[in-house]
C-alpha cells in the first residue's frame, strides 16, 4: 500500500469529525463512554453490588479506553498532515490535544481504579483490556462468517433459478429448432415426391 | 468528564446487573445495555473476576484444538471429507469459544483459525459444498491477509461455483501478498486453459 491510499481512510474519516468540531464549538471527539458511566453506576450503587460486576466493568471500561486511544493515535497522524497542509486550523489542534489528555487521564484512573481491588492488578489491567479488544475483534468474524454465509447461500440460489430458466430457453429453442429441421424436410421431400410424379 | 449515572437492581439468581425501573438486561427506556457486562462477568465468575496476567499460558485448550484439526487431516488424507468436517467443525468452534479475557487468546485464535478454516474450505469444496468453502476461505483471507492458502482456497470455491472471474480475481490477490506463489501461478494457469477450452 502506497502512503497515500493508507492516509485516505482515516483522512474521510477524521473528515467527519473535523466537520462536527469546528461546526458546533464544543462538540466532543467522543460520543458518551457508556462503559465508563456503567462502571460509576455500579460503584455507587444505592445497595452494594458484588465485586465480580464491578471488576468486570473495570475491564469493559479498559477496553473501551483503549480503542479511544488507539484511534486518537491514527488521527493524530491526520490531523498533523491536515495542520501542516493548512487545511485545519490551530483550534483543532487544541481541541484534539484536550481529548489526547482526557483519555491519558482515564488510562490512569483505570489503573489506580484496579489497584483498589486487587494489589498490582494496574500493572496489567490495561494489557489485559487491549488483549480484549483485539479477541473480540476475532470473535466478531464469527457473526459476519453467519452473515456472509447468508448472502451467499441466497447469491448461489438465484444463480441456480437463472441457470434453470436459461436452459428451459434453451431446450425450447432446440425443441423449435427441430420442428422447423423436420418441417423443412419434410416439405423437401414432398416437392421431391411431386417432382418425381411428374416425371412418372 | 461528567458520568450519566443508571440505577440498578441485581437479578433474583445474583448473575445480571438489571436496570431498576424495568428489571430489563438491555433497556431502550433507560437507554442502557447490560447485557454485554453480563456475559463478561458470568464468563469470569469462577475467578471472582481476577484475570490472570495478560502473558499466563493456558495450554489445554490450545493443544485440544490441535488435536482435533490433526484428526480432522487423517480424515481429509483418506478422502473423508465429511469426518473431516466434523473435526475441523469441532476445533473452529472450540478455537471460537474461548472467555474474551483469555490470555493470548487474541493471538491464538488468529493462529489456529486460519488454518483449520482453510483446511474446512478444502474438505468443503472436496464434498462440492461450494457456498460453505467461499465464506470459510473468505474467513481464512480476512484473518490472514497475506497468507496465499486463503486466497488460493477463495479461488477454488468460486470456481466450483463457475465464477471463473472472480476466482482469477482471488488468485491475483494472493500474489500480490505472495508473488512467488507457485500454486496461485498454476491455479490462475489452469483456469486460462479451461476458459479457453471452451471458447
Amino acid at each position: 500500500m502506497t502512503s497515500s491510499s493508507s492516509l485516505l481512510l482515516p483522512t474521510l474519516y477524521l473528515g467527519g469529525c473535523v466537520i462536527a468540531m469546528s461546526g458546533t464549538k464544543s462538540q466532543p471527539l467522543f460520543g458518551p463512554n457508556e462503559a465508563r458511566d456503567q462502571y460509576y453506576s455500579l460503584l455507587s450503587a444505592d445497595k452494594p453490588v458484588p465485586e465480580l460486576f464491578l471488576k468486570s466493568a473495570l475491564l469493559r471500561r479498559g477496553m473501551e479506553a483503549v480503542k479511544r486511544v488507539s484511534q486518537l493515535q491514527v488521527e493524530k497522524q491526520t490531523l498533523q498532515q491536515l495542520m501542516r497542509q493548512g487545511t485545519v486550523g490551530d483550534s483543532l489542534w487544541v481541541e484534539f490535544q484536550i481529548a489526547e489528555q482526557q483519555e491519558m487521564a482515564e488510562l490512569q484512573e483505570i489503573v489506580g481504579e484496579a489497584n483498589t481491588f486487587r494489589e498490582g492488578w494496574g500493572q496489567f489491567v490495561l494489557q489485559t483490556a487491549a488483549q480484549m479488544v483485539e479477541h473480540e475483534k476475532l470473535k466478531e468474524l464469527q457473526v459476519e462468517m453467519g452473515r456472509i454465509r447468508e448472502k451467499e447461500e441466497k447469491d448461489a440460489k438465484k444463480r441456480e433459478e437463472r441457470e434453470k430458466i436459461e436452459e428451459e430457453r434453451e431446450k425450447v429453442k432446440k425443441e423449435k429448432e427441430r420442428e422447423r429441421a423436420l418441417e423443412e424436410l419434410l416439405k423437401a421431400e414432398e416437392s421431391e415426391k411431386k417432382k418425381g410424379g411428374k416425371k412418372k | 468528564m461528567s458520568e450519566t449515572l443508571y440505577s440498578v437492581t441485581i437479578s433474583k439468581d445474583g448473575d445480571k446487573i438489571l436496570c431498576l425501573s424495568h428489571k430489563l438486561e438491555t433497556c431502550t427506556t433507560c437507554s442502557v445495555d447490560w447485557a454485554p457486562l453480563n456475559s463478561l462477568a458470568i464468563s469470569l465468575k469462577s475467578l471472582n473476576g481476577d484475570t490472570p496476567p495478560p502473558n499466563a499460558h493456558n495450554a489445554p485448550r490450545n493443544a485440544q484444538v490441535s488435536r482435533l484439526r490433526e484428526e480432522g487431516n487423517k480424515h481429509f488424507k483418506k478422502n473423508e471429507y465429511a469426518e473431516a468436517v466434523r473435526y475441523y467443525t469441532m476445533a473452529v468452534e472450540l478455537s471460537w469459544s474461548r472467555p474474551l479475557w483469555e490470555p493470548m487468546a487474541f493471538q491464538f485464535v488468529r493462529e489456529e483459525l486460519a488454518p483449520v478454516l482453510s483446511n474446512r474450505a478444502a474438505a468443503y469444496t472436496g464434498l462440492k459444498l461450494y457456498v460453505e468453502a467461499l465464506v470459510d476461505a473468505d474467513i481464512v483471507t480476512k484473518l490472514r491477509k497475506d497468507w496465499s492458502k486463503g486466497w488460493f482456497r477463495k479461488g477454488k470455491a468460486l470456481i466450483g461455483m463457475k465464477r471463473l472471474d472472480e476466482a482469477v480475481a482471488a488468485f491475483e490477490e494472493g500474489l500480490e501478498y505472495e508473488p512467488d506463489s507457485e500454486e496461485l501461478r498454476k491455479a490462475i494457469a489452469e483456469v486460462d486453459k479451461t476458459a479457453g477450452k471452451n471458447e
